[in-house]
């Protein structure tokens, strides 16, 4: 299995401890996290993540304020961007594409298809 | 002289003159004066001859005129005499010098007796003074005409009545030497001109009577004055007023007697004088000519059972005239006289007077109008009565209807009064407007919104009260409540031109007769629910948010667990984390289907329409339950028959999913749940059924009420949530849908919706 490194940018730990056992337990996959929004833009731009998990409703900086900070960066702008998201507060398909945002993962997820959910996305 | 003698005379002088010319001659022959006297004789006694021829001739001509003048006179005197007017010639003492034939039949006596007798001796006593004074008049040379005096020949003869003409008589000195006396007998004439004033005194009285009887209207008082007048008039002894009866027998019903002793009244008769041809008993053209004079009997009782017989009066005569109302036979008006009591002036003859019988006739006449008139009266007054009855009834009822009328008006005003308490009492504002857009009514509300009291608003325009930027906001949907649509709507409206508040208007048009009116203007201060709803969602966003997170990480850390991912677990444990993991996917269900519904209510989810089609629609939703289906061991029989619509495809897909999963639920394993749709004129219905338990009646319409179910341990028994059909109504509805359901216990249930096209 190809490995890869995912950023989850998320404010609630339990959320990222159990995105990094879904995704780090079977798969040769390895899962950077980071708190915030700005701490998500930092860690992006210095480890370069194959992928960003990111959600939506964060403090101070939420996920679309984020995902402009990211797309403004050269280093990051190439970086897929999948939105972790409660089910209503997802924009069209169509609209979100047009953004740039490679798709949307609702919660609650189900951890055991997470890694399936997330390479359909992103085509791997 | 007589002219013979003259003549005589003359030719006697002649002849003498000749004599003495002869002698003349003879004494000397030859001479000239005597021949010259002798010519001249000759000529004269020519002359004398011619005068004499002349003579004659006058004298022929006189006795002409002398004879012309005697049979002239004679014409006159014969004329004098045979005048039919008397003429006397009297002295200036009224002593008769002369008197024509006339006047000596005039006076009774013959014309020798006549001459020399004063005049004053055919003039009754009594008349003797004017008479005498009348003389004197005429000597004072005073002209008299027309006078008419009393003549009384002598004390056998009865007096007549002349009227005279008095002339003068003069002599050559033009002195008055006696009077022309012209007499005519003019007593003929004073009875014709008695006679005429008596007629036209009967008729003068017919005509009272006719008067009389005419001013009552009472049928009773008619007659009476009838007979009681007629009585008087014709001086009978008895009038009686006789009606006739069906049975052809006749009812005194009115009488006058003379001595005041009625007894015909009242009584009914059998008719002796009901006449043949009266049998027809309608009324002749001519009334005039139908009385009858019945001398020598009567009529009997009826009641009279001793005697059928008519009871023979000789010594009586009646005068019976039929009384006609309108045209046909009423009664009889009959006259009733004894010989013995026939006034003096009257003939002694049972014959009645050709007058009395024209006044008897007459009198039927007027009684039969009058009584017709009664009777009309009388009908009228019925009439009058029952119409005053009805009208009376009428009036009562009116009044009735009146009082209640005004009951009402008080209850209505009590009530009015009420509406406008309660419509001031009302936190809502209330208003009429007319279609010129001015306030008609407004309640309190009104004025401590806008700060204008109610008397302000009173028929000022919208735009006065609302102030130019509101009237601006809403002109167009008062355009639309005036045009016959009523209107929803909510706005901010500034609170006494301050504070912006949420307000929810409702126009709602009246009309008369298909005309708009005007519209009642609703408004409902709604910004506090408008607030708290606010609220809600955001707390319900909040809530839902901060629940999904721990949930999404106990519900994914049991999942791992359970998946086996993190190590296998011990038997015990294995299915308390199983437990943990299904209630856990139920709390998400559950979260997810609050915040659905209440985005669904608030109206946050807007309907995105777009074009798509049933086959899709059906398919998707089948397939995306064919794994539960599956696992149940229920076959999804869907139609594969596209049909385009359009509508919201993933609220449609939610719906759809919704049903089925129900479907799969409640529906006994390796049974088949059917989905179709079908195009309708005006729709698409979608269905969905199964073959489950059913649903009783009484729970048809309450289970898409919100936690609602047929068995209160569905939710917990077959995972629902209880919301779910409550989603689904959302959706349709919001696309102008209808949803049910049909079912019958123990066959299955079908779920029903529709879309428009």
């Amino acid at each position: 299995m190809v490995h890869k490194r995912i950023l989850i940018i998320e404010d609630e730990e339990s959320i990222q401890i159990l995105v990094k056992l879904a995704l780090e337990m079977n798969s040769n996959w390895e899962v950077i996290t980071a708190s915030d929004g700005k701490e998500g833009i930092a860690t992006a731009a210095t480890e370069v993540p194959d992928a960003i998990l990111l959600d939506v409703m964060m403090p101070e900086m939420d996920g679309f304020t984020t995902f402009e900070n990211l797309q403004a960066n050269s280093i990051t702008e190439s970086i897929p961007v999948i939105l972790l998201t409660t089910k209503f507060q997802s924009t069209e398909p169509k609209q979100l594409q047009q953004l740039g945002i490679k798709g949307l993962i609702p919660k609650p997820f189900d951890p055991v298809t997470l890694e399936n959910n997330i390479s359909q996305i992103l085509g791997w | 002289m007589d002219i013979k003698d003259f003549e005589q005379k003359i030719e006697k002088a002649q002849a003498r003159l000749e004599n003495w010319l002869q002698k003349l001659m003879e004494v000397s022959p030859n001479s000239e004066r005597l021949s010259e006297a002798t010519e001249e004789i000759m000529v004269g006694l020519e002359e004398l001859q011619v005068a004499t021829e002349e003579l004659y001739h006058q004298q022929e001509q006189l006795e002409t005129a002398n004879r012309e003048a005697e049979a002239e006179r004679q014409r006159y005197l014969e004329l004098f005499d045979y005048a039919p007017d008397g003429y006397l010639i009297t002295n200036r003492w009224g002593i008769i010098q002369e008197a024509n034939l006339t006047a000596t039949e005039m006076l009774n006596r013959r014309q020798d007796h006549l001459v020399g007798k004063p005049l004053s001796i055919f003039i009754p006593e009594t008349e003797r003074r004017p008479f005498y004074f009348l003389l004197h008049r005429l000597r004072q040379q005073e002209t008299i005409a027309g006078v008419e005096i009393e003549i009384q020949p002598s004390n056998h003869c009865a007096a007549f009545t002349a009227a005279i003409s008095i002339a003068f008589v003069r002599d050559e000195q033009d002195r008055i030497v006696g009077f022309r006396w012209l007499l005519r007998d003019i007593s003929e004439l004073r009875k014709a001109q008695i006679e005429n004033q008596r007629q036209q005194e009967r008729s003068q009285l017919i005509a009272e009577i006719a008067l009389k009887i005419r001013q009552s209207w009472q049928l009773e008082a008619i007659l009476q004055t009838a007979v009681t007048e007629s009585q008087k008039l014709l001086q009978t002894e008895r009038v009686v007023i006789f009606q006739l009866e069906s049975d052809n027998t006749v009812t005194a019903i009115a009488e006058a007697s003379s001595k005041d002793n009625s007894c015909f009244s009242g009584q009914n008769f059998i008719c002796g004088f009901l006449p043949a041809e009266h049998s027809s008993l309608s009324k002749p053209q001519n009334n005039f000519g139908l009385s009858q004079v019945i001398p020598g009997y009567y009529f009997k009782l009826t009641n009279q059972t001793q005697s059928t017989e008519t009871i023979p009066q000789p010594e009586i005569t009646n005068l019976i005239a039929p009384i006609y109302v309108r045209q046909k036979l009423w009664g009889f008006l009959a006259f009733h006289r004894c010989q013995q009591q026939l006034p003096n002036s009257l003939p002694p003859s049972p014959q009645w007077q050709e007058f009395e019988i024209e006044v008897c006739e007459q009198l039927a006449d007027q009684i039969g109008i009058a009584v017709s008139h009664a009777e009309f009266i009388l009908n009228m007054e019925q009439l009058v009565a029952t119409r005053t009855e009805e009208l009376r009834a009428s009036n009562l009822k009116l009044q009735q209807e009146i009082e209640e009328r005004l009951r009402l008006e008080e209850s209505l005003r009590q009530s009015k009064n009420g509406v406008y308490l309660i419509a001031d009492s009302l936190p809502i504002l209330i208003a009429y407007v007319n279609n010129q857009q001015h306030f008609h009514f407004s309640n309190k509300a009104y004025e401590l919104w806008f700060g204008k009291s109610v008397k302000e608003i009173y028929r000022s325009h919208l735009q006065e009260v609302l102030g130019e930027t509101i009237y601006g906001q809403i002109e167009d949907k008062v355009d639309t409540v005036l045009s016959g649509q009523d209107v929803v709507f909510e706005m901010q409206l500034p609170y006494r031109n301050a504070d912006l508040r949420w307000v929810n208007i409702n126009f709602i048009h009246h009309h008369v007769d298909q005309k708009v009116q005007g519209f009642f203007a609703l408004i409902e201060d709604i910004n506090e629910r408008k607030e708290i709803e606010q609220m809600k969602d955001e707390f319900v966003s909040v809530v839902s948010h901060e629940l999904r997170t721990p949930l999404t990480s106990i519900h994914g850390s049991l999942r791992l667990l359970n998946a086996g991912k993190m190590g296998s677990l011990e038997g015990k444990s294995q299915q308390l984390v199983e437990l943990a993991e299904k209630n856990t996917d139920r709390l998400v269900r559950l979260v997810n289907d609050i915040l659905d519904l209440q985005r669904l209510d608030s109206g946050k989810t807007t309907i995105k329409k777009q074009p798509c089609n049933t086959a899709d629609l059906i398919s998707t939703a089948a397939e995306t339950m064919q794994e539960m289906a599956r696992q149940q061991s229920i076959n999804i029989e869907y139609d594969p028959t596209s049909i385009p619509l359009v509508a919201d495809p993933d609220c449609i897909l939610q719906t759809l999913t919704n049903l089925i999963g129900n479907a799969i639920k409640f529906s006994d394993p390796n049974s088949s749940i059917t989905i179709q749709a079908t195009e309708r004129i005006q729709d698409i219905l979608f269905q969905v059924g199964d073959r489950g338990r059913g649903i009783p009646a009484n729970k048809l319409e309450s289970i898409f009420e919100r936690f609602q179910q047929v068995d209160v341990s569905d939710a917990r028994q077959k995972q629902g949530t209880g919301l779910g059909l409550s989603i689904c109504r959302q959706i349709v509805e919001l696309h102008q849908g209808k949803i049910w359901v049909e079912s019958i216990v123990g066959e299955g249930s079908t779920f029903y919706f529709t879309l428009p096209k």
